[in-house]
């Protein structure tokens, strides 16, 4: 069975006070705050970023590649596929997209697990709830991924799962949000089916309650999971995101997971249980070799924004368009004939003098030497902005549009969006780094691709 | 080392209409009124005379038929021709090489924009379909790049770079308010100008030119043939056309503080009409001023004034209507907006009133050569058209 060798999370810069939403619909006692997509961020681009971080460092490639979302941005036309093109896998990964439910997450999770070759799960959620409800409130929009392979430095030790079909909560397509039923009644339901499941898998593992360092639990009702964590008596650790982040459904047992191992220590027992259309429990051993990272910082910086910047980012408020034309929608065969570039950021460098060319070049631009390129990936690669500009007149997604001239280390002059900047704060040397985010949603064709963001003091 | 000929032919008729929001007016009405303004300048020459037309039009319709049919043209070789905002420069320049070759003897380059049937703000550029990668931005915006950069090389403070703007809006307004063809007729202060709130950058609404409907007709022959048509022609010194790479946006020695091209096109304009010293030799300019850096910059690349100095020469009214070198004494496309397709044209028009005496109380004194300036694109991927006119053959 596959192990654990990387990991990685990502979360947006964005936090919501959940007292200040509370406000608004004149409710009190709400605590902590929520992430949120920015404007420009779906569970796909969530999950590009997260599999990049996973990938960093890693020298595998990935045979299958299974994606989990409970709110998939592309319907029908899957969005594994746009993931592992943007983070450059082979083209022979089967790319496989699991979703619509909370418990789809699990389920890449353990399809990957499953697999005899290298694998990759990509865990993301963009958590909605009607205005004023408590999922508005307590969601949390995340991702996170696993690269899954032999000589892990997790093993997955045991697994135990039981399906039930609880009707705890509710959506169909179209719907803004869920409704739920008495979440007393979903925990008296809900948590006996944790336990079961938890007992079995310790069983399995041959060891009990006290030889785990940490459990994570994920329960979509918060008062099942304090159920749950209270009648195992185990520790949930210092990075539970509950309160920082919110729950983000199909990737919280990521998320959690993630910032469990980022902890850990090595010879450590770990605990992973949830409760979604019954319940799944593993028990994970990290091993002699195994080193935790300091990757904590994601869940807990982040920048306040106001409530109502929230609902327009959302599209519960709709901004007023302006007397400017839609923006193009991309066409398919272009697409398809740039897609090094379009997908991964990959441009071209000349073979013969070194300039390096984005997009890719035949001829150079410095010698005019014609088909002597060389493909040359940017996406990981930071630069800085030598000037910029701010659109006020541009239809945007979230006006103004802010484009900055950025110069990359190495070499290499591109001229693109700026994403998660204020436009004000934005200066000529700041530095950058790239991520992949929506720029348009054309004739219902969503157009990705890469915009620079400032580097956060955090992350660098 | 150029080797393009001297242009050996001239411009013996114009016309051209008022530059305005024609809320009652169609291309077609706009294209009748320029193209027969031109003939009766020509001292009444029949329609039947002209041999081919060139029209030049950016979006307003395609083919030669846009021309032919509200004119009634029989089977004349009519070119629709396109080169983004440089589109009525490119009508004249090709319209004069199919005389000086000798393939016609009398021809006519027309310009033509109809923007106000759109519900648009600001200029929309069509394109072909893309990848989506290229960055969506408006024409103040691409622009707007010039003035930090500009700033910055220079060690110019923004404030200064704001006089100097707001001077070049308030020359070219006051240009406009005493020419009956301008769109917007109405001098605005410099401090008005420079108490706008911004759309672009450092950009706002009096840095930019405005969206207008317009067009514009010019009558071409050889020399030998002037007599024929006017005892006051406008000689034709020099054409130049430079197309960029269009590498500016990815190569890391482009700076945003000059146009390559006009640069290239300006040097050789200036090469075909033996100009050694612009600064002095050039009389009166027309250039582009989309935006008013644009025209700032364009200073320096047109040789006007040394690097780094056109601040300091816009600020001393260098380019006053009253000063050595007047530029844009029409109003430029400040006030006349930019209907694409005529305002190459109405720069040429400006000059034939020029030369003529008939420029009213814009009237430059002894002007020898006359220079227009029509780019477009955006800094770091340019066309760009240079013209010397001139009263003599040279």
């Amino acid at each position: 069975m596959n192990g654990i060798i990387g990991w990685g999370s990502y979360v947006p810069r964005a936090r919501l006070d959940r007292s200040a939403l509370a406000a608004m619909f004149q409710l009190s006692g709400a605590r902590g705050m929520r992430s949120v997509a920015g404007p420009d961020e779906d569970s796909l681009t969530m999950g590009v970023e997260a599999t990049r971080a996973a990938l960093t460092g890693l020298d595998v490639s990935p045979e299958s590649c299974w994606f989990a979302t409970s709110h998939a941005p592309m319907l029908d036309r899957g969005n594994a596929a746009v993931l592992a093109a943007a983070v450059d896998l082979d083209d022979t990964v089967g790319a496989y997209d699991t979703g619509g439910s909370i418990r789809s997450g699990m389920a890449a999770f353990r399809a990957a697990v499953a697999q005899s070759g290298p694998a990759l799960a990509a865990l993301a959620d963009v958590r909605f709830g009607r205005p004023g409800s408590d999922d508005e409130a307590n969601g949390g929009d995340a991702a996170a991924a696993f690269v899954f392979g032999p000589n892990p430095l997790v093993e997955v030790v045991s697994h135990s799962t039981v399906s039930s079909p609880v009707m705890d909560r509710w959506r169909s397509e179209g719907d803004i949000g869920s409704s739920t039923w008495d979440d007393r009644w979903t925990a008296e339901h809900q948590v006996p089916l944790v336990e079961r499941v938890v007992t079995e898998a310790l069983k399995s593992a041959g060891i009990s309650e006290s030889d785990l360092s940490v459990a994570v639990v994920s329960c979509p009702s918060a008062r099942a999971e304090a159920q749950v964590i209270a009648r195992l008596g185990v520790s949930i650790g210092d990075t539970d995101p509950r309160s920082s982040i919110g729950y983000s459904g199909a990737a919280d047992v990521g998320v959690r997971l993630a910032a469990a191992l980022d902890a850990a220590g090595p010879n450590q027992w770990i605990l992973v249980a949830t409760g979604a259309d019954g319940a799944d429990a593993m028990v994970l051993k990290t091993t002699t070799d195994f080193v935790g990272s300091a990757n904590v910082s994601r869940i807990a910086g982040g920048n306040t924004i106001e409530p109502a910047t929230y609902l327009l980012w959302r599209g519960l408020v709709e901004r007023a368009a302006v007397r400017r034309p839609p923006s193009e929608a991309p066409a398919a065969p272009a697409v398809a004939r740039n897609e090094p570039w379009k997908l991964a950021f990959i441009g071209s460098a000349c073979a013969s003098c070194g300039t390096r060319h984005m997009p890719p070049q035949r001829v150079c631009l410095r010698c005019q030497v014609v088909d002597e390129m060389e493909p040359v990936v940017l996406r990981d690669t930071q630069a800085t902005v030598r000037t910029f500009t701010i659109d006020r007149l541009a239809a945007s997604i979230n006006p103004p549009v802010v484009v900055g001239v950025l110069d990359f280390d190495g070499g290499g002059r591109y001229r693109c969006q700026m994403t998660d900047v204020i436009a004000s704060d934005v200066a000529v040397g700041d530095r950058v780094e790239m991520v992949y985010r929506l720029v348009a949603v054309s004739n219902g064709i969503r157009n990705y691709f890469w915009k620079a963001r400032p580097v956060s003091e955090e992350d660098s | 080392m150029s080797k393009t000929k001297f242009p050996t032919v001239a411009i013996v008729g114009m016309g051209c209409t008022r530059f305005s929001d024609h809320w009652d007016r169609s291309a077609d009405d706009l294209l009748i009124e320029a193209v027969h303004g031109a003939l009766e300048s020509a001292g009444g020459v029949s329609i039947d005379d002209i041999d081919a037309y060139w029209l030049g039009t950016a979006m307003s319709g395609q083919s030669g038929l846009v021309l032919s049919k509200p004119l009634k043209l029989q089977n004349k070789p009519v070119t629709r021709v396109e080169n983004m905002c440089a589109t009525g420069s490119e009508a004249v320049r090709n319209a004069c090489y199919a005389v000086a070759s000798g393939a016609y003897d009398t021809v006519m380059a027309v310009g033509v924009e109809k923007l106000k049937d759109s519900n648009m703000t600001g200029l929309v550029i069509p394109t072909a379909p893309t990848d989506g990668s290229e960055v969506d931005l408006t024409a103040p915006a691409m622009f707007s790049f010039l003035v930090p950069a500009y700033a910055e090389k220079y060690g110019v403070s923004l404030e200064t770079m704001r006089e100097a703007l707001s001077h070049i809006a308030a020359k070219n307004h006051a240009n406009g308010a005493i020419n009956e063809r301008a769109h917007f007729q109405r001098a605005v202060p410099a401090e008005t100008i420079s108490a706008a709130p911004t759309i672009a950058g450092e950009l706002n609404i009096f840095d930019c030119s405005g969206i207008s409907d317009g067009a514009a007709a010019a009558i071409i022959c050889r020399l030998e043939d002037v007599h024929k048509y006017t005892t006051n022609p406008m000689y034709v010194r020099a054409l130049s056309l430079a197309v960029g790479s269009g590498t500016g946006a990815t190569d890391t020695e482009y700076d945003y503080t000059t146009f390559p091209e006009a640069v290239a096109s300006a040097n050789e304009a200036y090469r075909q009409a033996g100009v050694t010293d612009p600064a002095t030799e050039i009389s009166m300019a027309e250039v582009h001023d989309c935006f008013t850096p644009t025209e700032l910059v364009l200073m320096e690349d047109m040789g006007f004034s040394e690097r780094g100095a056109a601040i300091t020469d816009v600020l001393s009214g260098r380019y006053d209507l009253d000063g050595a070198l007047p530029v844009n004494p029409d109003g430029g496309l400040k006030s006349f907006g930019h209907p694409i397709g005529a305002s190459g044209l109405r720069m040429l028009f400006e000059m034939w009133l020029q030369f003529r005496g008939e420029a009213g109380k814009r009237q430059i004194a002894d002007a020898k050569l006359g220079l227009t300036h029509n780019l477009g694109g955006q800094p770091g991927e340019v066309v760009s058209f240079v013209s010397i006119v001139g009263s003599e053959p040279g």
